[in-house]
């Protein structure tokens, strides 16, 4: 007993008795929590990054060649009818994590879930926009369509033919060939599908276990419900390389899955876990206990990790993040009583609502935000530069577009030219907001303010960190009048980006109301331009309209930071890709 | 006697209820866009806006909101998380043991240091050791308790590399979630020693040193001042002078009888120790990346979810409602003289 | 005239009583009262101290350029001096950015106490957040006072089903641990210095309240506040004549010696996340913003001490001399000892 005791004390006090994991295990460490491991329902990239190893698509982002693609569950595809009809010839002999085989009936079923359920939440909304035609789920469109007086009848009409819709939409012609019938011509459809939600659903595994039936008999039970309460919340049954082994709170367990169609993976075990504390990663880290885990800025790497003996910072100049930050201007700030605007008028206490609807306004504030000092003080060197609102390695980005750069001459011009030089006489005072906690965002904010305060003493800024909460109210009210923001990408296709930013129907266009008649005809062109040999002039306009972005400045793109994977040093194969929720696959990396 | 805990235990859905009231209320003070903070976690998510909040009847008023959600508890059903993604009893459940474990780590240490300190204090009164301990004790009591986690993990953990952060390291949760691990209680220090895993004990015992010493270094201060002065009144009072001059052993009069009588000041004290005690367990597990109720609630706070809020404060006040019960039957065993009626 | 004199009692003054020598001798006592008054005059002369690194928005709001402040406020003659001490605007709390780099940056003589993550100056930090620390202090006292007074004042005063609902009541705000229930509070009224002080008022008054209470039934069972209502007098005028004056003393003196642990929940709800907004002076903020580099794995352990290091012994030296003051302050008034 006396032993035992003693056993227990110095096992107790000497740390990392039980440090490194073996070599066939990963363990990876992340910032953010899950929130569901059903590939419809996640929307967020701790999820995905779990979810696109579990589960596969029909065809999957190739390596670390962006861009490229390669035939996953499917060996081949075809566009028919000018772009309406998408056919995939499905591979044979692939098993689900369950051992049922896969046929286009999971496909058919993984798709249709998708359509049915449309939760709010997630991003079903483009499967949704592409296939029926509908970006909300069925109860919303009758709402929304026939009023709130309808009558059981008409609704059971519309519903019905919501029904047909989706079942049309997915149609399997053999065991091993999918059509999608789109409702539209769709060049991105091949992208979007692409997206974790279309991975593909062991069908009889989950209608085994309480999910979906897959016919119409109770499709109405499930719209628009919360798939977190379901059985594929936490648990899977995919084709991926890897099987959910358990989800416990933060901890996510995977195993390599024995019967996986493709090679086999070096790593056989995979924890991933949410820890929120980025000293308890760090710390983790350094003993060996994490093999990856999430700095938050370059700074922290130049700081701590690069002098932490077994780690290695992989990065590379060339890689670029598939999203974008802009700061935005509200060409009619809305809202009663809006402490953002103050008075309301142009009498040096506040600004009227359309104040950034005169273009000198906006130059101004460009030329008031130093993008040097943020791509060099807030990211130490490591970021890439941006000239519109599209990742710089994307199609459709034109690199040669200028950058305002820091020129308080050139914005005190731009103010006196305002409004008539109404602005220079009277000032002004206004609020910029930003998420409270984001402290990118907020130095970008405090850099603004620095500056246009500097030019005219009659020049009021504030900057207010916005609680998320506060945030969802002025974001649905439009009542924000100046505020940076970041977006990242849905689907690997540059319409994901030119639409929301610059389309007047685009849902962060629509929040700064932003109408611009020649954008709109030029964007609502492009999508018209599905067949390969169109591509080129697609993108062409593209580039022309961050050309137009230039001029007309709704908005003022600023870096962002280059992306950096931290692991242990004896991790090998690791590379990044931007559309890959984990910068890269676990079956590719192998420990030395 | 048995009428007054009857009463007692009565009062406690009362106050829960009481409590369920104020908080659903006050979120009511918000906007239904600002209560869909929970549901809605990135800008992607707004365009939906609408669609979401209709979805969990954030728009409607206080009434229909407080009987949607009550007549579910009623049912048993607690609700779903939004922090912890899982219904709100399966978190419980899991998240209890770990807070538990953290608690009852500390609250042994915290008694008997505490209780201890005090005696020597008392008993060696204005000597050496007596002000040294004093200082001591205000110096713990006046620390918030994030100050002093924080420092442990600065110096003691960064610093020197003792013991540990998080529940268990990464090996051994790899190895649990396979499932021969049989939890019976759901403290891993008493669950590895049942399954003959010491290691399993021996992990987990590391990684609560330094949270529980944190909790000890402020609440045994706050018990150890009570103790000490309830002590010296003790001892002032005729009888112990009586005691002394009848002779009996110096021990005798001072633990025996003086302490005992001592401990009901300290008794009274459990209430805000066990309140203080608690406060600090939220954010210990913060600092300490511990898995337990705590973490939970800070962050159900910080984001708004309701369904959460209110189930955790249901827990604590039932918690602390039957502490205080306990602790009001404990007057009567270590006073005889007090009486309810 | 001088028999007269002789006649009548002699009239002890505060400083000569027995309770005022005792409360002079503890040692204790006077370190309290000394760190608080090393605070006071810090929050006092803050615009003093740091005249020569204001922020932008301070300035501009005292109507002052630069070098016109450094000479402005250090001298008493000058109108600013005395604006700034007792009324600065409410820019001059927020803490100047240096830089924006997220990398803290080691003690300097121009930044004698270091530079925090983000740019931010630790010295002036720590100067204006003694400022924040009283001011969070007597606020939340002051709101207190008024809840406890008022349902304390009620409950006691009719009696009856009022005094059951209201004693409820404070049972209900007892039986959560205060922290918690401001950390609802607060995050429901949202983020912001005032809000967060209305909740922790919120979760403290009960026990102030609960003491006017026990005032006020002592003082209702004195004879000669039965013979005035018999006589007619009305209960607001008993109220507000007899009773409150009595009372009120000693609950203001209870309640200031309770700042220590307002100040507690203060910054620690600033640790959370709520409380002062990022970069405003308030020392539990600025350990807030420190959380990242208080440990430095892989390389010297203590690199960025001083991140946390000053404001976190600022915050356990303000609390440390409220506790020591108040404890000396309760000893004294003890009338058993």
């Amino acid at each position: 007993m006396k032993k035992h005791i003693f056993t227990m004390v110095a096992l107790v006090l000497l740390g990392g008795v039980l440090a490194a994991a073996p070599r066939d295990t990963y363990v990876y460490m992340q910032s953010a929590v899950f929130d569901s491991l059903d590939p419809v329902q996640a929307y967020d990239g701790a999820s995905i990054g779990v979810i696109e190893n579990i589960y596969e698509t029909l065809y999957s982002f190739k390596r670390d060649v962006p861009g490229a693609y390669e035939p996953t569950l499917a060996t081949s595809y075809e566009v028919k009818d000018g772009g309406r009809t998408y056919v995939y010839h499905l591979r044979k002999g692939v098993q689900f994590h369950s051992g049922n085989p896969m046929t286009c009936r999971d496909v058919e079923y993984s798709i249709e879930r998708i359509l049915v359920t449309m939760p709010g939440d997630s991003g079903a909304w483009f499967y949704g926009d592409a296939l029926t035609g509908y970006g909300n789920d069925a109860l919303t469109e009758a709402k929304k369509k026939l009023g709130d007086s309808a009558t059981q009848a008409e609704t059971d009409r519309f519903l019905d033919a919501y029904w047909q819709k989706i079942e049309d939409s997915v149609v399997c012609d053999d065991l091993y060939t999918v059509r999608f019938n789109l409702a539209g011509p769709d060049v991105a459809f091949f992208a979007k599908m692409l997206f974790t939600a279309a991975g593909v659903v062991d069908s009889k595994w989950a209608i085994a276990h309480g999910a979906w039936s897959g016919t119409k008999a109770d499709w109405k039970d499930w719209i628009g419900v919360d798939l977190r309460t379901g059985y594929l919340h936490n648990h899977a049954s995919g084709t991926g390389p890897y099987r959910l082994v358990k989800w416990d709170d933060k901890n996510i367990v995977a195993k390599a899955f024995d019967g996986y169609w493709g090679k086999a993976p070096a790593i056989k075990n995979v924890l991933v876990q949410a820890v929120e504390e980025e000293a308890t990663r760090l710390e983790a880290l350094r003993r060996g206990d994490a093999d990856r885990v999430d700095v938050n800025d370059w700074a922290t790497v130049n700081a701590k990790v690069r002098q932490m003996a077994g780690v290695k910072v992989w990065s590379d100049p060339a890689w670029s993040p598939a999203g974008a930050h802009v700061v935005f201007f509200n060409f009619n700030v809305q809202g009663e009583n809006n402490p953002y605007i103050g008075s309301g008028k142009l009498d040096g206490n506040g600004i009227p609502r359309d104040f950034f609807s005169d273009i000198n306004v906006r130059k101004a504030f460009a030329y008031c935000l130093d993008q040097d000092a943020i791509y060099n003080d807030i990211y130490e060197g490591n970021a890439a530069w941006y000239t519109m609102a599209l990742p710089p390695t994307w199609p459709g980005y034109d690199p040669d577009i200028p950058i305002r750069k820091l020129d308080l001459d050139k914005a005190e011009e731009f103010f006196k030219k305002a409004w008539g030089g109404q602005v220079w006489k009277k000032g002004f005072r206004v609020t910029i907001t930003h998420n409270a906690g984001n402290t990118v965002r907020q130095a970008v904010a405090e850099m603004l303010k620095a500056n246009i305060e500097s030019i005219n003493p009659r020049f009021k800024i504030d900057v207010v960190p916005l609680q998320w909460s506060d945030y969802l109210k002025a974001a649905r009210a439009k009542s924000l009048p100046v505020w940076p923001l970041g977006w990242g990408a849905d689907y690997a296709d540059p319409d994901n980006f030119i639409h929301p930013f610059y389309h007047s129907e685009g849902s962060l266009a629509k929040r700064q109301n932003f109408k611009n008649p020649e954008f709109d005809k030029l964007i609502e062109y492009a999508r018209t331009l599905v067949r390969p040999d169109q591509q080129d002039e697609r993108f062409a306009i593209y580039r022309k309209i961050g050309r137009m972005a230039y001029d007309v400045l709704p908005n003022v793109p600023y870096p962002r930071q280059s992306p950096f994977i931290v692991t242990r040093d004896n991790l090998q194969g690791v590379y990044y890709n931007s559309m890959v929720s984990g910068d890269f696959y676990w079956k590719d990396i192998s420990k030395k | 006697m048995f009428n007054y805990i009857a009463r007692r235990l009565l009062q406690i859905p009362v106050v829960l209820f009481v409590l369920s009231l104020v908080i659903m209320g006050l979120m009511q003070l918000l906007s239904p866009q600002q209560r869909a903070a929970a549901f809605v976690t990135s800008d992607k998510q707004i365009e939906h806006l609408d669609q979401i909040i209709e979805k969990y009847h954030l728009d409607e008023g206080f009434l229909v909101q407080y009987r949607l959600w009550a007549s579910e508890v009623l049912r048993g059903n607690l609700g779903f998380s939004r922090i912890s993604k899982e219904p709100v009893l399966t978190t419980v459940r899991k998240r209890f043991p770990a807070s538990m474990e953290l608690a009852l780590a500390a609250f042994v240490p915290i008694v008997l240091v505490g209780v201890w300190l005090g005696t020597q204090a008392a008993t060696h009164r204005d000597s050496f050791l007596d002000q040294a301990l004093r200082v001591m004790a205000i110096v713990g009591w006046s620390l918030p308790t994030f100050v002093v986690a924080i420092w442990l993990v600065a110096w003691v953990y960064g610093g020197l590399g003792w013991f540990g952060i998080g529940r268990l390291p990464s090996s051994l949760l790899i190895e649990l979630a396979g499932g021969d691990f049989r939890r019976y209680t759901g403290l891993f220090t008493i669950d590895g020693l049942l399954n003959g895993r010491l290691d399993i004990a021996a992990e987990a015992l590391k990684r609560l040193v330094l949270p529980a010493a944190a909790l000890v270094i402020v609440v045994s201060a706050g018990i150890m001042r009570v103790m000490r002065s309830s002590m010296l009144d003790e001892l002032g009072k005729d009888y112990v002078r009586t005691a002394r001059a009848k002779g009996l052993p110096e021990k005798t009069v001072v633990y025996k009888h003086a302490r005992r009588n001592a401990l009901i000041p300290v008794i009274t004290m459990a209430g805000p120790m066990l309140g203080r005690m608690i406060g600090g367990i939220v954010v210990i597990e913060l600092i300490f990346n511990f898995p337990g109720l705590g973490e939970w609630a800070a962050k159900a706070a910080l984001q708004l979810d309701v369904t959460t809020l209110l189930a955790f404060v249901m827990l604590i006040g039932l918690i602390m409602a039957t502490a205080n019960l306990l602790v009001d039957v404990a007057y009567v065993i270590v006073d005889p003289r007090i009486r309810y009626e | 005239m001088s028999s007269r004199a002789s006649l009548e009692p002699k009239r002890e003054l505060w400083y000569e009583s027995k309770r005022f020598r005792r409360f002079r001798r503890n040692p204790l006592a006077l370190a309290g009262l000394l760190i608080l008054l090393f605070f006071a005059g810090m929050a006092l002369l803050a615009p003093v101290l740091t005249a020569d690194r204001l922020p932008r928005g301070c300035m501009r709001d005292l109507s002052l350029g630069r070098s016109e402040a450094r000479q402005a406020l250090r001298n008493p003659t000058r109108p600013a001096f005395w604006r700034a001490a007792f009324a600065p605007p409410k820019s001059c709390y927020k803490i100047p950015r240096v830089s924006y780099s997220p990398v803290p940056k080691p003690p300097s003589a121009r930044y004698p106490l270091g530079i925090a993550s983000g740019g931010y100056d630790i010295y002036y930090g720590i100067v204006w957040g003694a400022r924040t620390s009283f001011y969070i202090g007597v606020l939340v006292v002051g709101i207190v006072l008024v809840i406890a007074t008022m349902v304390g004042g009620l409950a006691g005063l009719f009696g009856g089903w009022l005094d059951n609902l209201l004693m409820r009541l404070v049972d209900v705000v007892y039986s959560i641990p205060g922290l918690v229930l401001a950390m609802v509070f607060a995050s429901i009224f949202g983020r912001g210095l005032i809000k967060t002080m209305i909740a922790i008022a919120l979760v403290a008054w009960p026990i102030y309240a609960r003491m006017l209470r026990g005032n006020i039934l002592q003082v209702k069972a004195q004879d000669y506040i039965s013979a005035a209502h018999a006589v007619g007098a009305g209960y607001g005028r008993l109220f507000f004549k007899h009773i409150l004056p009595n009372a009120i003393g000693p609950m203001i003196i209870l309640a200031s010696l309770d700042i220590g642990a307002i100040v507690i929940t203060a910054s620690t709800l600033a640790f959370l996340g709520l409380g002062a907004d990022v970069g405003y002076a308030d020392w539990g903020q600025m350990i807030s913003f420190a959380r990242s580099w208080i440990s430095n794995p892989g390389g010297e352990p203590l690199k960025y001490w001083f991140v946390w290091f000053w404001p976190s012994m600022a915050i356990a030296l303000f609390v440390l001399g409220w506790n020591l003051l108040g404890d000396a302050v309760r000893d004294a008034l003890d009338p058993r000892s």
